[in-house]
């Protein structure tokens, strides 16, 4: 796919999107703030200050050195998933949060980076014309999505748990599985099926998926967040109920509404025309990595920047299909929109690495 | 390395499909369903809230307020609201005088609606409840004060039953009345039923900005968003009744502990001017809810019926004044034809005994009023015929209702084709000496008496009776399909009426005033055969009266009927005296004060 790009090279653009869409998330929490006060805009713009200088940082660096660091900053972080066993945080019923003094961190968002990273210098060592990978390769790479995917299960963190195994699948799929292989891990997969349902699925996550096939049969239980979100966004219209009208989120009928509903709030309050803008703005910035990506040279770069590609792209889809609801809620934040740190800085990390490897 | 540009062509394809996917979507929800979601969002935040209206006040004929409303304070609840129902329990039933485990009860019913809407946990609480609970405002989650309106009646029981009560609007009586809902004040007897739609008024309607919760948030965050247009509250009408509350009051004490009801009429409008009837309740009572309203019916013997228009009794020799009218009418017999009673009367070998058994002697037809004779009209009745003497009852208005603007009996005006019908039998000669002497089949309210007697009153006008004062200013005037009977019969029974209470052996002698000139006739209605004779009271004769004042140029009529009293003449006849008295003391005072107010 090729781009006609004016006079800004398509890094630039890439920087002016983010920029904007940035904005648009902080103007959004503010717009949520007039009511719910400040405190969560403030902190998002110094977590937005934090991700550029992050950004500034990280595309300075050699790509030779953030490949030969790929396996430390993966096992950094599954080394705090690890931890979060011990010193974690529980919040809403899942145990995914370090707090360091007002500041909290999530390592499953993080951990995101560190298998992009290792799954691409895994097969980047690998012969560059293998079209598929049999299932004695494969071991390798699905091991290394496995180990930090089961601990974010056990937080339990399903909705992240979801998104990590998405990223990790589609590098793997770019890169080719045999049939045969492919066939194993379905068998495997189906198999595995019953005692995950029994063993591993909450009582609660059951009910969202059964809330998700029945939204009407139960408006105030579990399907409620859901119904509420769709309220919010059909309500917007064309143009919008206006810049901190948004009678949904305001009034708090729409739950977590900075976090995983946000752009339910845009939706609400900038209508049709809004969403689509954001929408546009959030899909461009994949498609520019994915077109990045496709451009380099080096294989390490190459899918490197794909799996950041896929890390927006499943966090895009799982995000604005759960709120239109398309999907059941399964809690994933639509990065530079929802409010978190950890997720913010993640999309930060992923840019600065888009922006380092372009370097030869 | 082809294969892995292909990969990326399908990676974006992918990428490009699920932009159009959303699109598509977002475009379903905002612009295709658009509309039906910002209803659904209006809604969500929208709440109507229901002020309620205060009910119209009611006055007295002379501009007294007899019926209003005072504030009242109830605690209300937002069912979403309750997180803790046992703490909440616990320290409502430190400040409202109630047990904690009702309480809890009803907080936990409350608590399962999970309706969006306030629900009313405590009506009317005191002063000192009050004071406690704006103390512990802020412990009590999901509570607040509502100023609303409760039923004031100054004259209590007096009043109480000719102004009834109201409660709240049950699911039948929703679907009766349509524009009420239900939960809303309706008036459910008396006065406040019957003029319900004009003293009900309007309840305002505001749009409050609500959370997810029900909870009504701060002007401040409302005024953010658009404005809904709110309905005025309207207040109730008031009423004008005819009553004079002071004569009521005096009226409804000259019954004493008695059991009956009293009607007060001006005779010559239709007006009353006062409606009694015993026993009654005391209107705190019904106003505490609806469970208290149902152990007044049972255990007061029917208290909240109006002895008035709703009691039906047989009028015993008080519908002698009808007989003899048709007497006069028919020319069934010359009424100085002299008909001897020796105190019974035979038909077909049957005794009829007349009430006094050494018998009257001879009598016309106008010492047979004056003395109450029951023989002269037993022997004349069955001259007359049932066929002769119903088109009189009719004629009089009794088996029918009166027309007045309350709920009201018919009571039962027999005759050949009445008995046919409901009790499948011909009639006999000795009902139609029963029937003439008021007893029988025959049953009438007092009110329809009342108006008997007044058309005597007022020289042959029945009148309609009317209980609410249109216009004030106009002088009580004769109004409706007003039908004149026959002026020479009715001097004869002015007359006669007269000398019933002013004449030697008139039966009405215990009515005869200083004061004013006063004519009347007693009643002894049979409750049960004179045969059983029994000192208990419920078997006891009823005991009327009917009267009007003064003789010559009526004002007022004055119906008494003492339930189980006993003789007529001495159970009943003082207590329309005192009526009639101080109807015309209450007239001089108020004349005097007029004109020492003019002056």
């Amino acid at each position: 796919m090729k781009l006609e790009l004016p006079n800004l090279s398509k890094y630039s653009w890439l920087l002016l999107l983010t920029a904007l869409l940035c904005s648009a998330g902080l103007m959004n929490l503010y717009s949520i703030s007039l009511l719910a006060g400040l405190g969560a805009f403030k902190k998002q713009l110094i977590w937005v200050l934090a991700g550029l200088l992050t950004v500034a940082i990280i595309s300075r660096l050699r790509p030779l050195t953030l490949r030969n660091h790929s396996l430390t900053f993966y096992l950094f972080f599954l080394v705090l998933l690890a931890l979060i066993f011990v010193f974690g945080k529980t919040v809403s019923g899942s145990r995914s949060w370090f707090q360091i003094g007002p500041v909290s961190v999530q390592p499953s968002e993080f951990i995101k980076i560190g298998i992009i990273m290792v799954l691409a210098n895994y097969y980047a060592n690998e012969v560059a014309t293998k079209e598929n990978y049999n299932s004695v390769e494969l071991l390798k790479p699905i091991a290394l999505l496995l180990v930090p995917t089961a601990a974010v299960i056990a937080q339990p963190d399903m909705g992240t748990a979801i998104t990590i195994l998405l990223i990790g699948s589609s590098v793997i799929l770019l890169l080719g599985i045999s049939r045969k292989a492919l066939l194993q891990i379905i068998i495997i997969a189906l198999i595995s099926i019953v005692p995950v349902w029994h063993f591993l699925i909450k009582d609660y996550q059951k009910e969202r998926i059964y809330s998700f096939m029945d939204t009407s049969s139960d408006p105030f239980g579990i399907s409620y967040n859901s119904i509420q979100s769709q309220i919010a966004i059909g309500s917007g219209m064309g143009f919008g109920k206006g810049f901190s009208l948004g009678s949904q989120s305001n009034l708090n009928f729409l739950p977590a509404h900075h976090t995983d509903f946000a752009f339910s709030v845009i939706s609400e309050e900038w209508g049709f025309r809004g969403s689509v803008f954001i929408l546009l703005l959030y899909f461009s910035i994949i498609l520019f990595i994915l077109n990045i990506a496709t451009s380099l040279e080096d294989r390490f770069a190459t899918i490197a920047c794909f799996g950041i590609a896929a890390m927006f792209f499943w966090h895009g889809v799982i995000n604005i299909a759960m709120v239109t609801g398309l999907l059941p809620i399964i809690g994933t934040p639509l990065f530079f929109i929802s409010y978190g740190g950890s997720s913010i800085l993640t999309a930060f990390i992923g840019i600065g690495i888009v922006l380092c490897l372009r370097k030869k | 390395m082809g294969f892995l540009k292909h990969r990326f062509t399908i990676a974006s394809s992918l990428i490009v499909l699920f932009f159009v996917v959303f699109s598509a979507r977002l475009f379903y929800l905002q612009i295709y369903k658009g509309e039906e979601y910002r209803n659904f969002s209006e809604r969500n935040i929208l709440r109507a809230l229901e002020l309620p209206a205060p009910r119209g006040r009611v006055f007295d004929r002379n501009g007294e307020k007899i019926l209003y409303n005072k504030p009242s304070f109830n605690i209300r609840i937002f069912p979403r609201e309750i997180t803790e129902v046992e703490e909440l329990a616990e320290k409502l039933a430190e400040i409202i005088n109630a047990p904690e485990e009702e309480l809890l009860k009803k907080l936990r019913k409350i608590a399962n609606l999970k309706s969006f809407y306030p629900v009313t946990i405590a009506k009317d609480i005191s002063r000192e409840e009050l004071l406690l609970v704006e103390k512990s405002k802020e412990e009590l989650e999901g509570m607040f004060l509502e100023v609303g309106h409760k039923r004031f009646y100054p004259h209590g029981e007096a009043a109480a039953v000719l102004l009834g009560y109201t409660g709240i609007a049950n699911a039948q009586e929703v679907r009766t009345y349509g524009r009420i809902k239900a939960g809303n004040e309706l008036g459910k007897m008396g006065v406040e039923k019957v003029f319900d739609s004009e003293l009900r008024g309007t309840n305002g309607l505001e749009y409050v900005m609500v959370n997810a919760h029900g909870k009504v948030i701060s002007d401040s965050v409302a005024a953010l968003l658009p404005a809904r247009k709110s309905r005025e509250m309207v207040q109730g009408e008031d009423i004008h009744l005819t009553i004079d509350a002071q004569l009521q009051k005096v009226a409804y004490d000259a019954l004493g502990k008695e059991k009956g009801a009293i009607v007060a009429m001006d005779v010559r409008s239709g007006e009353v001017l006062a409606m009694v009837s015993r026993p009654s309740y005391r209107p705190e009572q019904i106003s505490k809810g609806l469970s208290s309203e149902q152990k007044i019916k049972k255990k007061k013997s029917f208290s909240l019926l109006n002895r008035s228009t709703q009691g039906t009794y047989p009028p015993g020799s008080v519908l002698k004044i009808i007989t003899a009218f048709a007497l006069l009418e028919e020319k069934t017999a010359d009424p100085e034809l002299s008909v001897y009673c020796p105190g019974y009367h035979l038909i077909n070998k049957k005794r009829f005994n007349c009430w006094r058994e050494e018998g009257h002697g001879h009598m016309n037809l106008y010492r047979a009023i004056v003395e109450s004779c029951d023989v002269y009209f037993y022997k004349l009745s069955l001259k007359l015929g049932v066929d002769g003497l119903y088109p009189y009852l009719k004629k009089f208005g009794l088996g029918e209702r009166t027309g007045i603007a309350l709920p009201e009996k018919r009571g039962v005006s027999p005759s050949k084709t009445w008995k046919r019908k409901h009790l499948k039998e011909p009639w006999y000669p000795g009902e139609t000496a029963i029937l003439a002497i008021g007893q029988g089949y025959v049953t009438t309210t007092p009110l329809q008496i009342s108006v008997v007697t007044s058309a005597i009153a007022n020289g042959g006008i029945i009148v309609k009776p009317k209980i609410r004062k249109t216009d004030e200013k106009k002088l009580p005037r004769i109004t409706g399909a007003a039908q004149r009977l026959d002026a020479k019969s009715v001097s004869f029974l002015k007359k006669a009426l007269y000398g019933a209470v002013n004449e030697h052996r008139g039966t009405g002698i215990y009515a005869r005033s200083k004061i004013t000139s006063v004519s009347g006739k007693t009643g002894t209605a049979q409750v049960v055969s004179a045969k059983f004779e029994s000192t208990k009271k419920q078997f006891q004769d009823h005991a009327w009266f009917t009267s009007y004042a003064p003789s010559d140029s009526a004002e007022i009529s004055v119906t008494v009927l003492v339930e189980n009293g006993g003789s007529g003449s001495v159970a009943a006849a003082p207590i329309a005296k005192e009526i009639i008295e101080t109807y015309f003391k209450l007239k001089k005072e108020r004349g005097e004060a007029r004109v020492a107010k003019s002056e």
